[in-house]
């Protein structure tokens, strides 16, 4: 066990909306060859056979509107541009032609090959920079957001591929009530009551002493009262607080402004870095529920299937899911001051040493660290890579590590 | 230079990306029939295990507030109580000052 292992007290999860990994981190490859980015080559065809090349030309917002879909139907033909699809691999060549459907303006579908350049997202690029960038870390289904943040709280989205999802009688406990049944502590940290949570269905009407706001999130980093396990949601939506102020949507969710998101993952990153007991003790990860439809160059591979099928009519496409492979590729970054300054873990680009990471990764994680043998789990949880050995034995001094203002 | 490379200041947002006319997304609009169908169940569940007239009268309560989106009515109609309120008669009369203001029918 490394020292940073030993010090380990709390994990926080923070998830964020639609972007994929080439999107927001994909111009890093350019300062880092290590980081499974973009070389500035990748294309698509558009819908008139003329060739659409990646650029970093994405804006904060305006740009992706209407929402590009990422639905189940949508995204296999991004992954498979209207081919047989399964077993093949994945070409990632119908993305720009799936955003055409949208609106059918041929200019306007060609943005969604758009990166932001490095110092467009100062803040997700500086953690990537300062700690752990995972090459190979895909959201868990080839479709929507609530299926996808499923994985993350209960390891399987119990045979959903879409935004349809009551848990009721379900097999597995989500993580948090694993947590508090073994005598852990665990919360659910949405950003205020008029953003709430998006597991509200399947938490809040049982489990109300799971949740908090974000207000709690803060001020529980600085009384040194984090729970053991947390997960941060950002504000999903543009409204006025309580006093009549305007809150900005924070999640980055298209179209909402990709600073706000900035900012939110600032916060969340100097509520704990200001308080170093926490610091010390405390693995952040930032991730994204899935891509939002926006284009990623590597082809999701295959995985353990989940125990679970979708039928034909479920998936929309016609050909059923076993939940056998992964959606496309999200920007996932470890933090913490015992993760070696820019470490990448290296994806499907290494066939020797590179691991492959999803969302029912966190769950898998927070169990095997915090409860040991926990057996009543998806076997897509079972497999999946867990990352707690990115904690080194060297704790950085403190002005290695990034600081916000 | 690596030292001030470690510090990034956090970007000011400009004021006319807030937009609270934007239509609502499908995931917010798919919230919102989560949390409907939360309610209703809620309210469902409640309804079956109504067993006494004090369940019925507290849930008959509880949703008239939430109905009507105000104070629960302070005035009780004479000879509604028969012995057990031990409040002397008159007292929610004194308390109410506001105007009963959804009294039709």
């Amino acid at each position: 066990m490394t020292k940073g292992l030993d010090n380990l007290k709390h994990i926080v999860v923070l998830m964020m909306e639609n972007r994929s990994f080439d999107h927001m981190l994909g111009g890093l490859m350019a300062e880092n060859s290590r980081i499974n980015g973009l070389t500035g080559n990748e294309s698509n065809p558009d819908s008139s056979g003329q060739v659409a090349m990646v650029a970093a030309s994405a804006e904060y917002q305006g740009q992706l509107d209407p929402d590009p879909d990422h639905h189940f139907p949508g995204v296999n033909m991004q992954l498979f541009d209207g081919t047989a699809g399964p077993p093949a691999t994945p070409s990632m060549q119908g993305f720009v032609k799936s955003y055409f459907e949208q609106r059918r303006d041929l200019n306007h579908s060609r943005k969604i090959m758009y990166y932001f350049p490095p110092e467009k997202i100062p803040i997700l690029t500086g953690l990537a920079r300062n700690y752990a960038v995972f090459n190979g870390w895909f959201s868990s289904i080839p479709g929507p957001t609530l299926c996808n943040r499923a994985f993350a709280h209960y390891g399987t989205s119990f045979g959903e591929v879409g935004m349809n999802l009551f848990y009721l009688n379900v097999p597995y406990l989500s993580i948090y009530e694993r947590m508090l049944k073994a005598g852990r502590t665990s919360k659910l940290y949405y950003y205020d009551q008029q953003s709430s949570s998006l597991e509200v269905v399947n938490l809040l009407k049982n489990q109300p002493r799971l949740f908090g706001v974000f207000e709690d999130f803060v001020a529980d980093c600085k009384k040194n009262r984090l729970p053991d396990y947390c997960f941060v949601e950002p504000n999903y939506s543009d409204h006025e607080d309580d006093g009549g102020g305007e809150l900005l949507a924070s999640d980055q969710h298209p179209d909402h402004h990709v600073l706000a998101g900035e900012a939110f993952i600032g916060q969340v990153y100097k509520a704990i870095r200001n308080n170093p007991n926490l610091w010390k003790s405390t693995l952040l990860l930032v991730t994204y529920d899935e891509h939002g439809g926006i284009y990623d160059h590597v082809p999701p591979p295959t995985c353990t299937p989940d125990g679970f099928h979708a039928s034909a009519e479920a998936t929309g496409t016609g050909v059923p899911f076993d939940f056998d492979r992964l959606g496309v590729r999200v920007p996932a970054i470890a933090v913490s001051p015992w993760i070696p300054k820019g470490s990448v873990i290296a994806g499907p680009e290494d066939p020797i040493n590179g691991r492959v990471f999803e969302h029912a990764s966190i769950p898998a994680t927070v169990t095997n660290f915090f409860l040991g043998d926990y057996d009543n789990r998806s076997p897509r949880e079972k497999a999946a890579s867990t990352f707690l050995d990115l904690l080194s034995d060297q704790m950085r001094p403190e002005n290695d590590c990034l600081k916000l203002k | 230079m690596a030292k001030s490379e470690n510090v990034i200041r956090i970007p000011e947002l400009p004021k006319d990306a807030y937009n609270k006319h934007r239509p609502v997304s499908e995931l917010l609009w798919t919230q919102v029939e989560h949390l409907a169908a939360v309610v209703k169940t809620g309210i469902d569940n409640e309804r079956r295990a109504i067993r006494t007239e004090g369940q019925a009268s507290a849930f008959i309560k509880k949703y008239s507030v939430i109905l009507l989106h105000c104070e629960p009515a302070k005035k009780k109609p004479a000879g509604a109580t028969k012995g057990a309120s031990k409040k002397p008669a008159g007292a929610t009369r004194k308390a109410s000052k506001k105007p009963a203001r959804s009294s039709k029918g």
